[in-house]
């Protein structure tokens, strides 16, 4: 049974536990920024700010250690050929953090759609280029409350951790069964 | 040599003191800045290194122009402040 929740909203993270009484704010972080996605794996957090002014950020917290900002997802330098990308080669935000099923190893969801993948617990990440390449992706559209399309739902298949079922708003859903590579 | 200003706004996530720099450009001063706080790029720059929407900065009390490549010149007495910039409605 879950004996500690937590919480992230527009104003800041919230770690619950559970008591005698009841459940209880035992803490809170990123007080008044807008927490995107939390992650808890055994004994670390994972935490997506989406600092709107100054862009995605990503912090962690593993045992009892202080919060240590990681490198945050980033697109490479956009080619000359992609100048009819209708989509900006930035993340605007880090929608979902999912455990890869695999020790270490974390995707992240983003807005415009890029997924990003993780083999160090999110201290580094590295776009998945096959998804972002592909010419489809140019036709995904934004959706309401956001202009850019949303990689918003990664599940991993509990028994094949190399079987990825992704949701895109607005762009259907795209399955791999070789861990991104097609 | 020219000077590079902060918002306060900055230190609530990382630091971002003041510094004295070289450069002839905006580019340029900002990449001695971010030499010495590889995390500060993030906050002002986006990933192709241009200056965030909604981040705004004036070269001597003139907004930048150049948001892509950051070309704008800064001289030997130049102040250079970063701001965040006033959003939404």
């Amino acid at each position: 049974m879950t004996d500690k929740l937590f919480v992230g909203t527009r104003k800041g993270l919230f770690v619950l536990a559970r008591k005698a009484a009841g459940w209880n704010i035992v803490e809170t972080r990123f007080l008044g920024e807008p927490v995107s996605a939390v992650l808890a794996v055994d004994d670390m957090v994972l935490v997506a700010l989406d600092l709107g002014h100054f862009g995605p950020k990503v912090w962690r917290r593993a045992g009892n250690d202080d919060w240590t900002e990681m490198q945050a997802p980033a697109f490479p330098a956009k080619p000359d050929d992609a100048e009819d990308d209708p989509h900006p080669w930035s993340v605007g935000r880090i929608w979902n953090l999912t455990p890869g099923g695999v020790d270490g190893r974390i995707w992240a969801g983003t807005m415009p759609g890029g997924l990003f993948r993780s083999d160090d617990n999110g201290a580094t990440w590295s776009l998945n280029e096959p998804l972002w390449m592909m010419p489809d992706r140019l036709k995904w559209m934004g959706v309401a409350g956001g202009e850019q399309p949303g990689l918003s739902t990664v599940l991993v298949d509990p028994d094949d951790p190399a079987k990825l079922t992704l949701g895109v708003s607005c762009a259907g859903i795209w399955q791999t069964t070789d861990t991104g590579k097609t | 040599m020219p000077t590079v200003f902060f918002t306060n706004q900055l230190a609530r996530f990382i630091e971002a003191p003041t510094a004295t720099v070289a450069g002839g450009t905006l580019a340029e001063a900002l990449e001695q800045v971010f030499a010495n706080h590889p995390k500060l790029r993030g906050y002002i720059l986006d990933d192709q290194g241009a200056i965030r929407q909604h981040v705004a900065i004036f070269v001597d009390g003139t907004q930048a122009k150049d948001r892509k490549r950051l070309t704008d010149s800064v001289s030997e007495d130049s102040e250079i402040h970063v701001f965040q910039a006033l959003s939404g409605g």
